[in-house]
């Protein structure tokens, strides 16, 4: 198994996770979610982690902050924040690890404010929870507001229910929680999926200035391309619970390794020219029943033999480059996608 | 605060409700064949054998001063009248004992017990529901389930008879009947007290352990689904304590469609209650009630029930108007 | 939707994985009750049910397997005749209840207007007065009582939660794809309501039903241990009644009070098994993840 960054990077990881399985027990047996990902980050770095849904990306948000529900289980793996295992943590300790460290914001945040408590309460009883000493009111209270107005939010918001906001306002809110003791890693899940394009972009920009602010690592779970181009360095693709390709968000966008990276790319519809709208035939597999070697290899038009055999492991192809395809490392290139025709055999 | 308009609504409605059931209670005897008085001096003649006058000629006497000869639009005024007034006739059994006075000696027993009882069981239920449904309560309470279960299925008095089978009778450790001890007077004194409780606890428990397995139930529905949002997710990634979590974010969330079936259930609880003060004898409205039913005594009837009604119906109102306070975005819902 | 048709739903329901343990054990215990109900009449001796058929207040013993009440009846004669009565008086209110309950319901919920805004107030009004209040005044002035007559009496007030709840699905159903297109088909107001809304409902009348029953039954005992039900037959809570007014439970005759109120606790227990099965099968999201 080639570790992720092999080579010795300046600043010490202040996320490093090695090998995390996360599977769901069903009537039918294992769906492997996350089988084996690997991966690290340095302080103030943001990676993008994208993929279809069922790609298991959400299951390694939750898993991260082992916020991991049965059916799910987290079955093997480490997570190391600034070099502890949140895996292997007591109860308490990680308690004392969340928020403070490692920070969520979490998919759909209009359902994660607690309706029955004003916005104020929902930030203070985090605070208070890592910082039990008394604090005068006055204190909390300007504290409260000057999270707010750093996540672009008027004082005023402090003092209303959850149901008063819009979405967007909702979205920022549970930024200013999930920021609110400066936490050296936020992981974000598709933190504006069911939010309006300008909001979209007005969040991402919030998150983003907050993240440098604080100098802290993110995580961004999602599944617009998009996005990812615009805020992340460094991108993951995820294709049935295993990392697929890494490596610097313009790199991988104009020169994908990953025959799935260069289809999706594909499918994006372009501005500058009309054509038809390209998809990437057939589906995901049921995490249950994965085919045998490479999930993908069946909607691949690369795919030959050994694809159908053999797993392929990620592979550093150039520096912090990685892919898992056995076109590597043969070839140093994805070469022209060929016909439809031809399925079996080597490619030349 | 409370926007006027759902004040209003809700006050007009209970004014109607009253009102309704002020006129049901009015027009019902006066809907159904014979004449109560009548038939009540009949039973009453029949049953002790003598034969003194002629029942027709005391029933007309009594209508006359009753005003129950007149029309029924002046029956009905004279009717509110003296509803208004507290006075709700005399008693036919016990005449001419003022049915006012029988209610108002009989209310503080049934406050007592069934108010307090009800509360009891009703939080109680509702904690133990709460921590039924909640996955990361402590094992040892799912053993509780199926017992409390079990019991709940059993009516009040039904249990009420086994309570005092085996805690009265058999083992002979507490009073199975009455409120207090009929060989002693009641006074301000710490003797009555201890003699008074004593009397309560088990009348109390029928109706706490009748109505703890129906709390607990309703209550684990709640929060089942209310341990699946998103917010609690949000509240454990925020690295809060799990109690803390399980009040402020669980139970107080799910709490209020619990509060909501506490309206529909009142109805049910009042009238298990009486039935539990019939089996002890416990003299509060319950067995006033039964009393009178057994001796056809009518203007009690009226006047009990009359009374249950309202006060079924104020503590609803109560209720509807609590609840806003407990749920912040009902202040904003139109309906 | 033909007989075959219904027919066809029956017994896809019976196979389906939902048909989870409280549902078999509550049939199972309701199987039982009613086999004792119906069956049990004809196996004991009517004649030991009437007063004075042994002598009083007997324990039991091999010759009365339940005893003897303080009138000389045989304790086990009169609790199996009086527990079909029971049961009917169930089973009319549970009818009724449901009989008015799908009339209205579908009716408020489909057509909505005036006629829902009525239905709603009325409901929700008659269901904040005190059942025992009602139950006991329209008793109380009845002379003769039978069991069908209490049997309608008690589902007076057990209309309410079955028209709630049918109202409710109906409501949420005629917004769903399915009403729509069939709306849009050209198909009559009336068909859709057939053909679309009320198959659909089968699984809420059915738990409504079962709600339904467990209501008047319960509130038959009630009233039967008042004093007002039945003034010919006996039942269970006539039983209690009685039992109650020769004070059988401060004498220690524990054989009296016991039967019946055990099996009005299997009744009771069955009906609440039946109606959490129905409910899952109704609800498939209600699951036991606790």
């Amino acid at each position: 198994m080639i570790p992720a960054n092999p080579t010795v990077e300046r600043a010490p990881d202040v996320l490093r996770v090695e090998d995390l399985k996360v599977y769901y027990e069903t009537s039918k047996g294992h769906a492997k979610a996350v089988d084996g990902v690997s991966f690290s980050l340095r302080p103030g770095e943001r990676l993008g982690l994208i993929g279809e849904s069922g790609s298991g990306k959400t299951t390694i948000a939750m898993a991260l902050m082992r916020l991991t529900h049965p059916p799910g289980r987290i079955v093997g793996g480490r997570v190391l924040l600034d070099g502890r295992d949140l895996l292997a943590m007591r109860e308490r300790e990680l308690r004392r690890a969340r928020l403070k460290e490692i920070a969520l914001v979490p998919q759909g945040a209009m359902n994660s404010l607690n309706p029955v408590m004003r916005i104020s309460d929902q930030i203070i009883d985090g605070v208070m929870a890592h910082e039990p000493d008394r604090h005068p009111r006055m204190e909390l209270e300007r504290r409260v507001a000057r999270l707010l107005e750093r996540v672009g939010l008027e004082s005023s918001v402090a003092g209303r229910y959850p149901h008063e906001l819009s979405g967007g306002m909702k979205q920022r809110a549970v930024l200013a929680i999930a920021t609110s003791l400066d936490p050296k890693v936020i992981i974000a899940d598709e933190p504006t999926s069911a939010l309006d394009v300008v909001v979209q972009r007005q969040v991402m920009l919030t998150l983003g200035r907050v993240q440098e602010g604080l100098g802290a690592a993110v995580v961004l779970v999602g599944h617009d391309m998009g996005l990812m181009a615009q805020f992340a360095d460094l991108v993951g693709v995820m294709y049935a619970g295993k990392l697929v390709e890494v490596g610097p968000v313009e790199q991988l966008l104009t020169e994908p390794r990953h025959p799935y990276t260069r289809l999706l790319i594909d499918s994006l519809p372009a501005l500058d020219e009309k054509r038809e709208l390209r998809g990437i035939p057939g589906l995901p597999p049921t995490l249950v029943d994965m085919p045998a070697g490479c999930a993908f290899n069946p909607r691949c038009p690369y795919q030959h033999l050994r694809c159908r055999t053999e797993t392929p492991e990620l592979w550093e192809v150039d520096p912090h480059r990685q892919v898992a395809c056995h076109l590597y490392p043969e070839h140093s290139a994805l070469p022209a996608i060929p016909d439809k025709q031809i399925r079996e055999g080597a490619i030349p | 605060m409370l926007p006027l308009s759902y004040l209003i609504k809700r006050t007009s409605q209970l004014v109607l409700v009253i009102f309704i059931a002020v006129t049901v209670n009015f027009m019902l005897p006066r809907f159904l064949p014979g004449n109560p008085v009548e038939i009540s001096l009949q039973q009453k003649i029949a049953i002790s054998g003598t034969y003194t006058v002629n029942p027709a000629i005391i029933a007309k006497q009594y209508m006359g001063e009753f005003g129950l000869n007149k029309p029924v639009l002046v029956q009905y005024y004279t009717y509110w009248k003296s509803i208004l007034h507290g006075n709700f006739g005399v008693s036919l059994a016990n005449y001419p004992t003022p049915v006012a006075s029988m209610i108002k000696a009989a209310l503080p027993w049934t406050l007592g017990l069934l108010l307090v009882s009800a509360i009891i069981a009703f939080l109680l239920g509702s904690l133990l529901g709460g921590l039924l449904g909640w996955p990361r309560a402590p094992r040892a309470l799912r053993l509780l389930a199926p017992g409390l279960m079990g019991v709940s299925v059993i009516p009040y008095y039904l249990l009420a008879i086994i309570l005092i089978f085996v805690f009265s009778t058999h083992w002979q450790l507490l009073p199975g009947s009455q409120g207090y001890d009929p060989t002693q007077m009641l006074g301000f004194n710490w003797a009555s007290v201890v003699d008074i409780l004593r009397h309560s606890i088990l009348p109390g428990l029928s109706i706490v352990l009748g109505g703890v397995g129906f709390w607990a139930l309703s209550m684990r529905g709640m929060m089942i689904s209310v341990q699946g949002e998103d917010y609690i997710t949000f509240a454990d990634a925020k690295g809060l304590h799990p109690r803390r979590i399980f009040f402020w974010y669980g139970m107080r969330n799910a709490l209020l469609p619990q509060v909501t079936q506490l309206a529909v259930a009142l109805g049910v609880v009042v009238s298990g209650a009486v039935l539990v003060e019939v089996i002890f004898n416990y003299p509060g409205l319950g067995y006033l009630l039964f009393n009178a039913v057994e001796g056809k005594d009518y203007f009690v009837i009226q006047g009990i029930v009359l009374m249950l009604i309202v006060s079924i119906a104020v503590a609803l109102y109560i209720v509807d108007l609590i609840y806003p306070l407990l749920d912040p975005r009902i202040s904003y819902r139109r309906k | 939707m033909s007989i075959h048709g219904v027919l066809r739903e029956i017994s896809r329901v019976a196979h389906s994985p939902r048909m989870t343990r409280p549902l078999i054990a509550g049939s199972v215990l309701m199987l039982c009750v009613l086999m004792l109900s119906l069956i049990g009449p004809h196996l004991v001796n009517q004649q030991l049910a009437l007063v004075g058929a042994r002598a009083p207040d007997l324990a039991p013993s091999s010759a009365n397997w339940f005893g003897t009440d303080s009138l000389g009846r045989s304790v086990l004669a009169f609790v199996v005749d009086g527990t079909w009565p029971t049961l009917q008086i169930g089973l009319i209110a549970g009818g009724v209840g449901i009989g008015i309950g799908l009339l209205l319901g579908l009716l408020a919920g489909y057509f909505r207007g005036v006629f829902d805004a009525t239905v709603r107030v009325l409901a929700d009004s008659l269901l904040t007065i005190p059942q025992i209040a009602i139950l006991v005044i329209i008793a109380a002035n009845v002379q003769q009582m039978t069991v069908n007559l209490l049997g309608l009496v008690v589902a007076i007030l057990a209309w309410m939660v079955p028209t709630r709840t049918i109202r409710a699905q109906v409501l949420s159903m005629r917004e769903r794809g399915y009403v729509e297109v069939a709306r849009a088909n050209g198909q009559r107001e009336i068909e859709v309501l057939f053909r679309e809304v009320l198959p659909n409902l089968i699984p809420y009348i059915a738990a409504s039903f079962v709600g339904a029953v467990s209501a008047g039954i319960l509130a038959a005992i009630g009233l039967e241990a008042l004093g007002l039900g039945l003034s010919s037959a006996p039942t269970l809570g006539t039983a209690i009644y009685w039992a109650e007014k020769y004070s059988a439970v401060l004498g220690g005759e524990w054989w009296w009070w016991t039967p019946p109120i055990v099996i009005i606790a299997v009744i009771f227990l069955s009906l609440f098994l039946l109606s959490a099965g129905l409910d899952r099968l109704a609800n498939p999201r209600i699951g036991s993840r606790a």
